[in-house]
């Protein structure tokens, strides 16, 4: 980690509100990123997203300063995610819920499209799974750091992340969406 | 490579942040293996796509909304209690502030009758009612001061919207208001006597609020006896300003 979020965080922990403001706006992007790819309802996301930044503000004083401060801040706010999805499991679906797709959208094939359908079939992962598959691949985070994210084994992540391709995969293949690819791989 | 083996080195080669094609092994694999030829073009299509998914904008502002949660939550009364102190202590240095300046005026205005407008401790002394009725009931009988509308006053809490690191208070409460800075000072809660503003008095009042009436009684004199020199100094002034 850079010394300038160190020495940022201690601006805050000192209270000083312009420091604060930019620690926030300097990881913004990240946490509402993850948030958004997470719940895929962007209203869910800005308010995790703020109660992240709020929780890791007042808890400050507990993050190791040895370790990285973004691995630190995912946590809490994929923390936050995982016990929003997990309320959600346990209400009645609504449709205002999830900004979802419409299930007819079998045999899209053009990349815009392709692109809904991967986000899709990740709102259908475990949530572990989901998390583990966006800190690597979306926030391009190492296994060790987010073996520390997640406060599990480096082996567990590998096998989420590695999980997460294949059941992603298969559910693509499921809505029709890759045999475009596949009639091209028969026809060589 | 047996085919069972191809799919984990996939994704080994994934985990290394490398296209499938990249891999000699796996690309010698898919020369002689339609299926795991086609294997790793879902693998490419998967993260082709993932890498398409567009991720809105957080809201421009985040931190501010942050900085919102952060204040503490506090019940009004005690909200008064704040920011009676956060204004006092501003008080203090604007009638400090102004006392530098019009010393040269307090000396050659000397001759202007006391009469002319009240003096704090006479509204003071008139303010038996407690916080909840300030402003209203206090007699007023200087002429300068007859067009006031206390009640515009903003209440206390508002006050602390205004009140930044480096802005006094009662500076940006005038700029509010539009009301002159000896107006502000003299009728915002903090400098209104004795009583300070809680009333210790009552059965309900907590501890803390006797503590902080008491602890403010020594400024609120202070800056008693400075707005009130500051008036008499200026009376005219004050005059030209309402007018
Ligand atoms: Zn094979």
């Amino acid at each position: 980690m850079s010394d300038n979020v160190r020495e940022l965080v201690h601006q805050c922990l000192r209270g000083d509100q312009s420091a604060m403001v930019e620690l926030v706006s300097n990881f913004r992007g990240q946490v509402f990123g993850l948030c958004y790819r997470m719940l895929r309802h962007r209203q869910d996301a800005e308010d995790v997203t703020q109660e992240s930044f709020v929780r890791a503000l007042r808890s400050l004083g507990t993050w190791d300063q040895q370790r990285e401060f973004l691995p630190w801040l995912l946590a809490i706010a994929g923390n936050r995610c995982r016990t929003l999805l997990a309320i959600r499991m346990h209400q009645p679906a609504t449709s205002s819920l999830v900004e979802h797709l419409s299930d007819d959208a079998v045999g899209i094939r053009d990349a815009e499209n392709l692109a809904e359908e991967v986000d899709l079939a990740l709102s259908h992962l475990r949530a572990e799974y989901r998390q583990a598959f966006l800190l690597f691949h979306q926030h391009e985070m190492s296994y060790s750091q987010i073996s520390t994210t997640l406060d599990c084994p480096l082996g567990t992540v590998k096998t989420w992340v590695h999980r997460a391709r294949r059941e992603l995969i298969a559910r693509l293949k499921d809505r029709g969406v890759l045999q475009e690819s596949r009639h091209a791989v028969r026809r060589v | 490579m047996q085919c069972e083996e191809f799919e984990d080195r996939l994704n080994a080669v994934l985990d290394k942040r490398k296209r499938p094609e990249t891999d000699a092994e796996l690309q010698l694999h898919c020369e002689t293996c339609p299926d795991c030829r086609h294997l790793a073009a879902t693998y490419g299509r998967l993260l082709d796509g993932f890498y398409a998914l567009a991720t809105p904008h957080p809201p421009s502002d985040m931190a501010m909304r942050v900085l919102a949660d952060l204040q503490p939550k506090v019940s009004p009364r005690r909200r008064w209690a704040v920011a009676a102190v956060a204004l006092t202590t501003g008080a203090l240095a604007t009638a400090a502030g102004l006392l530098f300046a019009v010393v040269p005026l307090l000396r050659s205005h000397s001759q202007v009758p006391s009469t002319v407008l009240p003096t704090l401790a006479t509204v003071a002394s008139s303010d038996q009612s407690g916080p909840g009725s300030r402003g209203a009931r206090i007699p007023l009988t200087g002429r300068s001061l007859e067009s006031l509308e206390l009640n515009q006053l903003p209440i206390v809490p508002e006050l602390l919207a205004l009140r930044t690191a480096d802005e006094d208070p009662y500076a940006g409460l005038a700029k509010e208001t539009g009301q002159s800075l000896a107006t502000v000072v003299l009728y915002v809660p903090g400098i209104g006597g004795s009583k300070g503003i809680v009333d210790a008095s009552g059965k309900d009042e907590p501890a803390w609020a006797a503590q902080m009436s008491e602890g403010l009684k020594p400024i609120t004199d202070s800056v008693a006896e400075t707005v009130n020199l500051l008036l008499r100094a200026l009376p005219t002034v004050v005059s030209d300003s309402r007018s």
